[in-house]
């Protein structure tokens, strides 16, 4: 049986093979010449009919001998940079150094390091970067016998500011989320950890899309295997467009048959830079405000950042509660139909009573029952998050009518089902992480369930957990602390000790410098 | 995709495997006949047994929450066969859902058959798998039948009502409770005689109702006697069974007034001497005084506790005298003992167990109890 | 990182090891008809028998500390009949595996879901067992400590919650056992519960660097003695003190007993819980004996892989497990009269027979 999963495993190795022969194109490097004509229309010829590519030509020099050419992209460049930056200095300003022009002397060194005052500025020879660098919102320079262009920077187009996050809403805490932009979101990570271990490795993924992006890690802090680990794994992909880090997400797991994810991601900048200081390393997306953090452990996904700003106690309590609200979400409906169906004797005797009449008349066999209710509320959930809000409230209205209420009168659901399923679907919602991988398995264990009973649901839980401990994400355990059972890393697991008492790093995730702060750090009284 | 057949293949295998082949042990709830009460009786044969199931209209107390009318909420089914099992599974033929048993809450055994041996009636409700050895066992005086029929007030459903009845018996301690746990011990118990509380059906203005009184006592499994009220309370003390009740003390020239029992200890020592086995019960109780007196009696005052304490020692030493006479006059061990001389004399035992029978009647008895007075609830004293 | 190259350090050999013990509870019973409420005293007993057992072991792993069961055998009696010894013990791991998997069955069968063919049972845990199998031993023995804790967390909570209804002069009298009997009692446990860690003597070449201290496989031994024998008497303690003289005639007294707890209507009939918990221990308990066939034969054959042997071994240990016994009560007769001896053969002769051997070998060369 488990060979088909080897199997599995070897073709999608050999796909993988194959996309990446088709993926060779044979590209020729195209090399400046000294005849700027030549130049601009091969450039003309591969950007083709664009619209929204912009050539300046201009002459520089007393006699207007030296021909310049600029290209941009219209819309991602600052057009005051080219105008005040560029196009001024070169066609007004440089009167005044005229005499350098006139000396002969290395025209285009003269132009980069005399006149753009423009910060960054780079020389390119190879055309296609030149392009490349254009698509990039640069502008490329050309100036006429010479084998080199000038990349000026001079990105910018319209951006998202900086705002709160509407998927990791906090009480306490900082208010800011990544944006679209990798250079502004490496900066928010920045402006959290000032140390300069912090490193970003920079690369880009994507045959077209050539997305930028970083990896991003603390030296000294994190274990190098798995930044050798991450940077391998990325090198690796081959693909067309990475559009969002769900892209990379998808082709870096450690298990791409698992339910669950093995790949942490993160909104805020405060959590990613968290998660750094706790020796994992953050990859950060252009084109997305959401940045992938690795190794992931099942636990994670129970943290919230405001589990560690607010006070210890409470945040415990809340801890026990969503992993709670997880077993719940998860085997809620299962449980119940088995202990309907299968074990009515252990249900307490008054309860039972009870539940035997809400039963009566109800038309369905239990199983049937819970599975059509969970279906109906998936089906009500995606409905109210892709539909419009207004419109997304009428579909709770007629939900809650249509499931809570008529269903029940009309004797056709029992009224503890609905109940059960509505305990679900809230315990549902405080997982986010494991919700689409409870949502499946919720299913599963209503079948198991309706068939076998608490012993099949018993065999599923096992199977389940099997599956949890042998999964890794990058190397490190991904159960732990749970399996295996790290004893030390229990205090920010179901519960969520004191800042104080943890003053080690997670020992899980095998931190090259584990000591996180001063061994006694308990707030002393003067 | 080639390596994607072979899953699905074994998928389905499995899902049609597990499928296909049934839920084997499900029981939708609105399929079952839920059972509150069993009842045995003799039947007419006398080879044959019946088996009364006290099964709940589920319907009807649906209807019954929503609207005052509505039928019967239970429905007792009466059936025979050879043995208990076997009449259990009968009542298939006249009732349409599969009888489950697993919530029932009392054993209601027909004194006629508890005459002639229950035990082996009882045994299936100890095997059966899903049976519950934490329910109530009770003789009814008469046929179960006529127990199990009576329409109760309060709690519509009979067998509820009378387990209730049974749990509430603590305020007065002079009725014992007997789940089929404690019965079936004392029956595996070689000396130790097992009893359960007496059902019976009082009629008053042609109003039928139920009334726990008094206790059946077994020998063996067969029914052999009963105790009265005073004879219970007697045994419960011995047996360190007391949870509370009312002490009515009638010290000289000055009337009834009671005690409530609010804690109660007891401790049988036995002793083996020459003269025989000999046993020391040791009784301490604690009382608040209740009053129920013309001249409030003052208990703040130590003469008038030590007075009332007395009398107190008294009643409780007689109740205790009283059940010990009427178990040797029915050669019956049931305070249990034959156990007490087991644990304490385990060497002495082996000779004595075997003739127990000879040796209970002689047994002699030393009864010592200690009452207090802790309380006076409201009142404390008049000027 | 290949499945079978996997290490695992000695704390969760440890905890494997009590699960292991506790794997076998569910046979208490069988011990409780002889030593009633003794069966305290015989579990100490078993103890120190298994106490003995284990000086064994710990001699034979410390002469040997890289070096499997099979392995050993070969060495030890020479490449032909340590062969034969091998295959011995291959077939008792099987056996055992198939056994248990029969009592699981067998107490689901008549205790939650009579209906349900026995087949379908077994063959549902049998998937299970054979994906961790699969998964390697790493994860079983990861995943043990996880199952103790819920197994303390279920006894404390019985013990609790029973409180109020035990009765613990249901011990006395004490010592009301005769001589035979305790022994009889005794070396049911010492085999059953105990003797069966012979199978750990596959696993402790697995042991990683860290944990091959000089005395870290006594540390192992004693440990999951003492903790899996208190285990068990916190369970016969609660079994006696709840049901007192029934415990002899139930088939499962533990269960029994959890199923008079009562607190107010309320808390109450929650034995699917400790069914839940008795069928985790027993899935150790396979896995652990499953493991070491399909290794044992990966040994003994010298193949690269193991992971193909899986799904036919669970297959044939499925249908052992059917036929083994015709019904329970050959079970219980098994274990009450035929394996305290039949069990002894591996779990002592062969072992001692081991040591002899290296001993006089020693000597021999010294010579």
């Amino acid at each position: 049986m488990f060979k088909f999963v080897k199997n599995k495993i070897n073709a999608i190795k050999l796909f993988s093979k194959n996309n990446e022969d088709s993926n060779k194109e044979i590209k020729v490097d195209i090399k400046l010449t000294t005849n700027i004509d030549k130049n601009i229309s091969i450039i003309k010829e591969i950007m083709g009919l664009n619209k929204d590519f912009i050539i300046r030509e201009f002459f520089l020099g007393e006699r207007k001998s030296i021909r310049i050419a600029l290209f941009y992209i219209d819309g991602m460049v600052e057009k005051t940079t080219i105008n005040q930056s560029i196009l001024k200095p070169l066609m007004y300003d440089v009167w005044m150094i005229k005499s350098d022009i006139n000396q002969n002397l290395n025209t285009i060194e003269t132009i980069k390091k005399t006149i753009v005052s423009v910060g960054d500025i780079e020389l390119e020879s190879s055309i296609n970067l030149l392009i490349e660098s254009c698509l990039t919102g640069n502008t490329v320079m050309l100036v006429d016998k010479y084998t080199e262009g000038l990349v000026i920077s001079t990105a910018a187009w319209v951006a998202r500011a900086i705002e709160e996050p509407k998927t990791e809403v906090v009480v306490r805490g900082p208010r800011e989320g990544f944006t679209e932009n990798i250079t502004s979101n490496t900066v928010l990570i920045r402006r959290k950890i000032c140390d300069p271990n912090l490193i970003f490795e920079a690369m880009k993924i994507g045959v077209r899309t050539k997305t930028k992006v970083a990896i991003a890690y603390i030296n000294g802090i994190v274990d190098k295997k798995i930044v050798d680990e991450v940077k391998l794994r990325l090198g690796r992909i081959k693909i067309d467009a990475v559009l969002e880090s769900g892209y990379i997400e998808q082709l870096i797991e450690d298990a791409p048959f698992s339910l669950f994810t093995t790949v942490g991601n993160s909104e805020k900048p405060d959590v990613v830079a968290a998660k750094m200081l706790e020796g994992r390393v953050a990859i950060i997306t252009d084109g997305t405000p959401i940045v992938l953090t690795v190794p992931m452990l099942f636990g994670e996904s129970f943290h919230s950042s405001e589990d560690y700003y607010s006070r210890p106690y409470y945040m415990s309590f809340v801890r026990i509660i969503r992993y709670l609200s997880l077993i719940i979400s998860i085997f809620a409906p299962s449980v119940f139909v088995a202990l309907t169906t299968f074990h009515q004797e252990v249900i307490p005797t008054p309860l039972f009573f009870t539940m035997a009449v809400a039963r009566e008349g109800t038309p369905f066999p239990a199983m049937l029952e819970a599975f059509v209710m969970i279906v109906t509320f998936e089906i009500l959930r995606e409905a109210g998050v892709r539909l419009p809000r207004p419109v997304g409230q009428a579909i709770s209205i007629v939900g809650a009518l249509v499931i809570g209420e008529a269903t029940v009168q009309a004797g056709i659901v029992s009224s503890p089902m609905v109940i059960v399923v509505a305990l679900t679907a809230i315990a549902s919602f405080i997982s986010v992480v494991h919700g689409d991988s409870a949502s499946i398995l919720r299913l599963i264990f209503i079948i198991i369930g309706g068939i076998l009973g608490a012993y099949g649901i018993t065999i599923g839980l096992i199977f389940v957990l099997v599956h949890l401990t042998s999964l890794r994400s990058f190397g490190i355990p991904y159960f732990a602390p749970f399996a295996p059972f790290v004893a030390s890393d229990l205090k920010d697991s179901i519960i969520r000790a004191p800042l104080w008492l943890m003053n080690r790093r997670p020992y899980s995730l095998r931190p090259e410098n584990s000591q996180r702060e001063k061994a006694n750090s308990l707030p002393q009284k003067q | 995709m080639k390596y994607i057949r072979k899953p699905i293949k074994l998928s389905i295998i499995l899902l049609a495997l597990f499928v296909l082949a049934g839920c084997w042990n499900s029981n939708e709830m609105n399929d079952l006949a839920i059972v509150t009460a069993f009842g045995v009786d003799t039947a007419e044969k006398p080879d044959e047994i019946s088996l009364i199931g006290q099964i709940i209209n589920i319907r009807n107390i649906a209807t019954a929450e929503k609207s005052a009318a509505g039928g019967d909420v239970f429905w007792n089914v009466e059936i025979t066969g050879e043995t208990v099992f076997d009449a259990l599974r009968n009542l298939t033929f006249i009732n349409n859902r599969k009888a489950f048993g697993h919530h029932y809450q009392i054993l209601v055994v027909g004194k006629e058959i508890a005459e002639k041996g229950v035990i082996k009636d009882l045994e299936h409700f100890a095997r059966d798998h899903g049976d519950r050895r934490t329910v109530w066992v009770v003789v009814a005086d008469g046929k179960a039948k006529d127990v199990l029929d009576v329409k109760t007030e309060l709690e519509p459903i009979n067998g509820r009502y009378i387990a209730q009845l049974v749990e509430v018996r603590t305020a007065t301690s002079k009725a014992v409770g007997v789940t089929f746990q404690n019965f079936l011990q004392r029956y595996i118990s070689k000396t130790t005689s097992t009893f359960a509380s007496i059902v019976r059906v009082i009629k008053k203005n042609g109003v039928e109702s139920l009334e726990l009184n008094g206790t059946a006592v077994f020998k063996k499994d067969k029914l052999v006697g009963e105790l009265n009220g005073k004879e219970t309370r007697g045994l419960l003390f011995v047996i360190d069974d007391i949870k509370s009740g009312i002490i009515v003390v009638e010290p000289e020239n000055q009337g009834k007034t009671s005690l409530e029992i609010n804690k109660s200890g007891t401790k049988v020592t036995p002793k083996i001497t020459d003269n025989g086995v000999q046993m020391d019960i040791e009784v301490k109780l604690k009382t608040y005084y209740a009053g129920d007196t013309e001249d409030f009696f003052n208990v703040t005052k130590k003469e008038d506790r030590e007075l009332l304490q007395l009398y107190a020692n008294k009643v409780v030493k007689e109740e205790i005298e009283a059940a010990i006479k009427k178990a040797k006059s029915l050669n019956t061990d049931v305070f249990g003992f034959g156990d007490a001389v087991h644990r304490k004399y385990p060497k002495q035992w082996k000779g004595m167990e075997s003739n127990w029978d000879s040796i209970f009647p002689d047994i002699k008895v030393s009864i010592k109890v200690e009452t207090s007075i802790d309380s006076s609830f409201n009142i404390t004293e008049l000027p | 990182m290949d499945i079978e190259d996997q290490k695992i350090s000695g704390v969760q050999l440890t905890q494997l090891m009590i699960c292991f013990i506790c794997g076998s509870n569910i046979l208490l019973t069988v011990s409780m008809t002889v030593a009633k409420q003794d069966i305290w005293l015989a579990i100490l007993g078993g103890v120190v028998e298994s106490l003995v057992f284990a000086i064994i072991y710990i001699f034979i792993t410390k002469k040997y500390p890289n070096k499997t069961l099979i392995e050993i055998n070969d060495l030890v009696f020479g490449s032909f009949l340590g062969k034969l010894v091998s295959t011995l013990y291959i077939i008792f791991f099987f056996l055992q595996g198939s056994a248990y998997l029969r009592i699981i069955t067998n107490f689901f069968k008549s205790q939650i879901m009579p209906e349900t063919p026995m087949f379908v049972l077994a063959l549902a845990l049998l998937i299970v067992c054979a994906y961790a199998v699969n998964k390697g031993f790493e994860v079983i023995s990861r995943l043990s400590m996880l199952f103790l804790i819920f197994l303390m967390l279920e006894v404390a909570f019985v013990f609790v919650t029973g409180y109020s209804d035990m009765k613990f002069k249901n011990f006395l009298p004490i010592f009301d056992i005769t001589m035979t009997d305790f022994i009889k009692s005794a070396n049911i446990i010492g085999t059953t519960h105990f003797g069966e860690f012979v199978v750990f003597l596959m696993f402790f070449a697995l042991l990683n660097n860290t944990s091959k201290g000089k005395n870290s496989n006594i540390k192992i031994y004693i440990i999951s003695i003492l903790s899996g024998g208190a285990i068990l008497i916190v369970i016969s303690v609660i079994t006696i003190a709840l049901i007192g003289n029934l415990a002899p005639i139930d088939n499962y007294p533990y269960f029994q007993a959890i199923r008079i707890i009562n607190v107010r209507d309320i808390l109450t009939r929650f034995e699917i819980i400790t069914s839940i918990n008795i069928l985790a221990m027993v899935f150790f308990k396979i896995c652990v004996y499953f493991y070491a066939t399909v290794s044992g034969i990966r040994k003994i054959l010298k193949l690269s892989s193991q992971s193909f042997l899986v799904l036919p071994i669970g297959i044939i240990m499925i249908n052992t497990s059917l036929m083994l016994f015709k019904n329970p009560f050959e079970v219980t007769q098994f274990a009450t009269e035929i394996f305290p001896l039949y069990g002894l053969v591996f779990e002592v002769l062969f072992p001692v027979l081991i040591l002899v051997i290296t001993q006089m070998k020693k000597l021999f060369v010294n010579r």
